[in-house]
C-alpha cells in the first residue's frame, strides 16, 4: 500500500506537471520532457501560491490535478523514440534501461539522503503540517528558493518522502531523454544517445537525481530551456516564448545558482528571433516564477536573496561574518589547491560525489567549438558553470555536465566506435558494485538496486538505521519532547522525520547566539572578563559613542556598557536611545544588566563600526566602561562625546584595559537565557566539542537528561 | 523576540500578501535606511561577581581576615607567616580555589623549595610545593562541603617558612585570589 501512494503520489505530480505544460506548449512544442518541465515550473508557482495562502491541503492539491489533468486531455506529446537509433548502437539503450531501473528502485526506496533528510523535505514536512508557510528565521535554507520542493511538497501530500525524491527522478529521466531529442533533432542522433548516456550514467547525478535533491533538476530545466532556446529562430508562438520565460525563472526557483539562465534566455531570445517582443514575454514569464521567491525574502527576511548578498541587504538572522565564512568554505572544502579540484570531482569523489574518472577528458570538449552546435553547447556550458567556484562540490557541476557531456561526445563523433566506447567504458565503470574500486571511502554513490526497500517489503527503519547519520535521534526527539518543542543542536538532524522545531547552531545569526551563549559559560575566551574603562573630565553630554579604528578578523562585540558618573553608574532611562553600525538589531542586550548577553558587531573589524547612545537629554559623566570577552584583541575603540550643543568630540582615545574574574553561575544563567529565548531542550553528541563541559556536569548547568540514543543525549532546559 | 513561530492555520489572502509586498517595497526603495534605534531593554538581575581579590583593587582589605602587609606594593601584596582570606560565597555546586602568587627569590634562598598548606574553615584541602622562584597560577577543588554557603568563607595558606624582616615575617606575595565554580 505504501508503494502504491508513493507512486501514486510521484506519478500524479508528473501527469499533472506534464498535463500543465501540454496546456501551455499547445502544439508550439511536443516533446514529453520539454512540456514536463515547463508545466512543472507552472505546478511549482502554483503550489506556492497555495502555500502562501495557507491552502496546502492534500485535497487542494488533488483538486488542482484533477482540473488540470481534465482541461489537458487529448493534449498529444511525442511519444519515446530510441527505435531511431541503429542496431549497432542499442547497447547504449541497454544501459539506458539498466540505469533506469536502478534509479527508479533507489528513488522509491526510504529516503536518506543527507541534505534531503535534513532540509529540503524537513521543510516540505513543515509546511505540509502546516499548510503552508510561516515565517522561519531560525534556518537559512528555509530562505533559499524552493521551486522543487514545491513539487516535492505536491508528492509529499500522497506518498511522502520517496513520492518526492521520485519527483526528482522524473527530472533526471527528463534530462536524459530531453538530450536525445536534441541529438536527434540536430542530427546526431549517437551523439545525443552517447551524451544522454554520459550524464545519465555519471555516478552523482545517479544518486542526486533519485533523491530529494534539486542539482539534477536544475539541469533538466537548464537543458530544456537550451533545447527551446535552439528552436526559437523562425517561432512566432507567445507560448513559446512563454515556456522558455518559465524554464528560466524555474531554474532561478529551483537553485540559485542558476539565475544566469535568466539573461541568456532573454540574450539569446533577442538574438536567435531578432525582436523584443518574444524576449519581453521569457523575461515577464521567467519574473513570474521568481518574484514569488524574492518577495517572500524580502517581507520575511529584509533580503530577497537571502541567505546570500547580506552586506546589501543587512537583517538580523544572518550575519555577514558568517555568510563569509560560509562562502569561504565552499570554495574549498577540504582541499589545499584548486589543482586537487579535477581528480576529486570526477574520481576520488572526495568532496561529496564523483561524476566519473570519463569526465577527466572534459578537455577534448574544446574541440567541438568547430561545429555551431559546439559552440551553443559550450556557450550554455559557460552560464551554466560560471557559479561552480562559488561551491566546488561535484553537485554544482551536474548543471553544466549535459553540454559538456554532449559537447565530449560531438568532438569524438568523427570516429564513432570510440564515442560509443567511451559511453559503454563510462556506464561500466560507474555501476554501483565498480566504484568503490577507485573511488574514496565514503563518496556519495548509490550502492545497489535496493528493490525490496523500494517496495517496502524490508523495514524501512533498519533501511535508514544504516543509511542515515544520526537516524534514531530524531525519532528519540520526537518520542521525549512535547508537541511544539524546540530542541538546540549544534549538529542538524534528520528534521524530516520530526516535528519538533530544531535550532541548529550555524543556520542562523539567532543560533550562533545561543552557541555562543552556552558556550561562553565554560570558554574563557568568550566569558565577559576583559574590562575597557574610558576615563575624562567630567562633563555634560547629550550622547556617547564608541568607535572601532582597526582593521581584524575579529568580531566586535560588548556584554556590557555601563556609563558612570563619579562612583555611580547612569541609570538607563526610557527616554535613551541605542544603535549600533553594523548588526544594530541585539545592541539592547549591550544594555540589559545580563553578563551573559550581548552585542556582537556581526562583521569583521572594520573602522567605522560604532556602537551610541543618544541620551535625549543631557547626562554628566565622566567614565564609560564596556565589559565584553577577550577574543578581540585586534579591536582599537575610541569614545567620542555630543556637548549640549550637539557637536561630537573626542573624550578618549583608547580605554585601560584590565581582567576580571567570570561571575559565579555562568552555566546555569546561560540556560537560563536559553529558556527564556524559546528553547526547551539541548541535544547533545559524542565528543562534541562545544557541549564536553555541558555533558561532564550537566548538574551545574541546572540541565536533567530526558533520554539517550547510543551516545547523544537530549537534555531538559531547567 | 525572534524566531517567530507560524502563528496556528491562519488564512492569508493573496492579495493581502502582494499589498504587504508592495508596501515593503515602496519602503524600501526610498532613501538608505538609518540604523535602528532601540529604548534601554527591562533590566535584568546582575549575576552574583565572582568572589576574587585583586590585590590592586582599593577594596582589597575587605577580603583579608589577617596575615598581610597593610598596603598593596603595586598590583600586589606581601603575605605573612599566617594569613588568611575571607570570601562570602554563595551555595555552590563545585568550587575551586584559584591563586596567582610569586615566591619572590630574595630575601629567600634562592633552592629552597617552599610548601602552603591550603585550609577551608579550618579544614586543609591540599599542600602544594614551589621549587623555584616566580609567579604561579594555583588552582584546587575545594570540597563543597568545607564550605558555608552564603556565609563568610575563611580561607588559610600556611607557608612552611618565612623571612624576618624588621617588625614582621613575610612568606609569599599575593596578586589575586578567588572562587570559580
Amino acid at each position: 500500500m505504501e508503494a502504491l501512494s508513493i507512486l501514486f503520489g510521484a506519478g500524479f505530480t508528473f501527469a499533472v506537471a506534464l498535463a500543465l505544460g501540454s496546456l501551455l506548449l499547445g502544439e508550439a512544442c511536443r516533446d514529453w520532457p520539454a512540456r514536463f518541465i515547463a508545466g512543472a515550473a507552472i505546478l511549482s508557482t502554483l503550489v506556492f501560491v497555495l502555500c502562501a495562502t495557507h491552502l496546502a491541503y492534500w485535497w487542494t492539491f488533488l483538486l488542482l490535478g484533477i482540473l488540470s489533468c481534465a482541461g489537458a486531455w487529448g493534449r498529444r506529446f511525442r511519444l519515446p523514440a530510441f527505435p531511431s537509433l541503429p542496431d549497432k548502437h542499442r547497447i547504449l539503450i541497454f544501459f539506458f534501461i539498466l540505469y533506469f531501473v536502478l534509479y527508479f528502485f533507489s528513488a522509491m526506496a526510504p529516503e536518506w539522503s543527507p541534505d534531503g533528510v535534513t532540509y529540503h523535505l524537513g521543510f516540505v514536512a513543515r509546511y505540509f503540517r502546516e499548510h503552508g508557510f510561516h515565517r522561519i528565521t531560525w534556518n537559512m535554507y528555509a530562505s533559499l528558493s524552493e521551486g522543487i520542493e514545491m513539487l516535492f511538497l505536491f508528492a509529499f501530500a500522497f506518498g511522502r518522502h520517496s513520492a518526492a525524491s521520485m519527483v526528482h527522478f522524473a527530472f533526471t529521466a527528463a534530462l536524459g531523454w530531453q538530450m536525445f531529442l536534441y541529438g536527434r533533432r540536430s542530427g546526431f542522433d549517437v551523439v545525443g544517445a552517447c551524451g544522454a548516456l554520459l550524464v545519465f550514467a555519471s555516478p552523482i547525478v545517479g544518486i542526486d537525481g533519485t533523491s530529494a535533491y534539486n542539482d539534477v533538476a536544475v539541469a533538466a530545466v537548464g537543458f530544456t530551456l537550451f533545447d527551446l532556446v535552439q528552436q526559437a529562430a523562425g517561432r512566432n508562438s507567445p507560448r513559446f516564448a512563454a515556456a522558455i520565460g518559465l524554464a528560466a525563472g524555474f531554474c532561478y526557483a529551483v537553485k540559485y545558482t542558476a539565475w544566469p539562465a535568466v539573461l541568456y534566455a532573454v540574450a539569446m531570445m533577442l538574438w536567435k528571433t531578432r525582436r523584443i517582443k518574444p524576449a519581453l514575454i521569457t523575461a515577464v514569464t521567467a519574473a513570474l516564477v521568481i518574484t514569488p521567491w524574492m518577495a517572500k525574502n524580502w517581507m520575511w527576511l529584509q533580503n530577497p536573496m537571502a541567505p546570500f548578498y547580506n552586506r546589501y541587504f543587512p537583517n538580523p538572522y544572518i550575519t555577514t561574518a558568517f555568510e563569509e565564512g560560509y562562502r569561504q568554505d565552499l570554495r574549498m572544502y577540504d582541499l589545499t589547491s584548486r589543482s586537487q579540484i579535477p581528480m576529486a570531482v570526477t574520481t576520488s569523489g572526495s568532496l561529496g560525489g564523483l561524476l566519473g574518472p570519463i569526465f577527466l577528458l572534459t578537455p577534448i570538449a574544446l574541440l567541438a567549438l568547430r561545429r555551431r552546435e559546439g559552440r551553443q553547447l559550450l556557450l550554455a556550458a559557460a552560464v551554466f558553470g560560471c557559479n561552480y567556484f562559488s561551491n566546488i562540490s561535484p553537485r554544482f557541476l551536474i548543471a553544466p555536465l549535459p553540454f559538456i557531456a554532449l559537447s565530449m561526445m560531438l568532438a569524438l563523433s568523427a570516429i564513432p566506435q570510440l564515442m560509443i566506447a567511451v559511453a559503454v567504458v563510462h556506464a561500466i565503470v560507474s555501476w554501483p558494485a565498480y566504484i568503490p574500486k577507485y573511488c574514496a571511502p565514503n563518496a556519495w554513490h548509490l550502492s545497489k538496486i535496493p528493490y525490496r526497500e523500494a517496495l517496502r517489503l524490508k523495514s524501512e527503519d533498519e533501511y535508514l538505521g544504516s543509511h542515515v547519520i544520526d537516524y534514531g535521534v530524531e525519532q528519540m526527539v520526537e518520542q521525549s519532547t512535547a508537541p511544539g518543542a524546540t530542541v538546540f543542536t549544534y549538529r542538524p538532524i534528520p528534521e524530516a522525520y520530526t516535528s519538533r522545531r530544531i535550532l541548529v547552531n550555524y543556520e542562523s545569526a539567532f543560533n550562533q547566539t545561543l552557541g555562543l551563549i552556552v558556550q561562553q559559560a565554560y570558554d574563557p575566551q568568550l566569558m565577559a572578563t576583559w574590562r575597557l574603562r574610558f576615563a575624562f573630565a567630567r562633563r555634560s553630554l547629550r550622547g556617547m559613542r564608541v568607535t572601532q579604528t582597526n582593521t581584524a578578523n575579529d568580531l566586535w562585540n560588548i556584554h556590557e556598557l555601563r556609563i558612570f558618573d563619579g562612583a555611580a553608574e547612569l541609570p538607563r532611562r526610557p527616554e535613551w536611545r541605542l544603535t549600533a553600525q553594523p548588526y544594530p538589531w541585539t545592541i539592547q542586550e549591550a544594555f540589559d544588566n545580563s553578563i551573559v548577553t550581548f552585542w556582537r558587531c556581526g562583521e569583521a573589524a572594520r573602522p567605522g563600526q560604532f556602537v551610541r547612545v543618544d541620551f535625549h537629554r543631557v547626562e554628566t559623566a565622566d567614565a564609560v566602561s564596556i565589559e565584553s570577552a577577550p577574543d578581540q584583541p585586534g579591536i582599537r575603540l575610541k569614545l567620542e562625546g555630543q556637548d549640549e550643543a550637539g557637536n561630537w568630540m573626542n573624550l578618549a582615545d583608547a580605554p585601560q584595559v584590565s581582567d576580571a574574574a567570570p561571575p559565579l553561575g555562568l552555566r546555569r544563567a546561560s540556560m537560563d537565557e536559553l529558556r527564556r529565548r524559546g528553547v526547551d531542550y539541548i541535544l547533545t553528541f559524542e565528543d562534541e566539542r562545544e557541549t564536553r563541559d555541558l555533558r561532564a556536569h550537566a548538574e551545574l548547568w541546572g540541565l536533567r537528561e530526558i533520554a539517550h540514543y547510543k551516545e547523544t543525549k537530549l537534555y531538559q532546559l531547567p | 523576540m525572534w524566531p517567530e513561530e507560524g502563528s496556528g492555520c491562519s488564512r492569508v489572502l493573496p492579495f493581502l500578501f502582494v499589498i504587504r509586498f508592495a508596501s515593503v517595497a515602496l519602503l524600501l526603495s526610498g532613501c538608505g535606511r538609518l540604523p535602528e534605534t532601540f529604548a534601554p531593554p527591562v533590566q535584568r538581575t546582575a549575576l552574583a561577581a565572582a568572589p576574587f581579590v585583586v590585590m590592586s583593587d582599593p577594596h582589597a582589605d575587605d577580603y583579608i581576615e589577617q596575615g598581610f602587609r597593610d598596603k598593596s606594593e603595586g598590583p600586589w601584596r606581601w603575605a605573612r607567616e599566617h594569613p588568611v582570606l575571607r570570601f562570602r560565597l554563595p551555595r555552590l555546586a563545585t568550587a575551586t580555589f584559584h591563586m596567582t602568587l610569586t615566591r619572590p627569590g630574595a630575601p629567600f634562598p634562592l633552592d629552597a623549595p617552599m610548601t602552603l598548606t591550603f585550609s577551608c574553615n579550618g579544614h586543609v584541602f591540599d599542600r602544594a610545593r614551589f621549587e623555584k622562584p616566580g609567579e604561579f597560577q594555583y588552582e584546587h577543588a575545594v570540597p563543597v562541603e568545607f564550605l558555608k554557603p552564603d556565609a563568610v568563607n575563611l580561607i588559610a595558606i600556611d607557608p612552611d617558612k618565612t623571612v624576618a624582616r624588621p617588625g614582621e615575617k613575610l612568606s609569599f606575595v599575593v596578586i589575586r585570589a578567588g572562587f570559580t565554580e
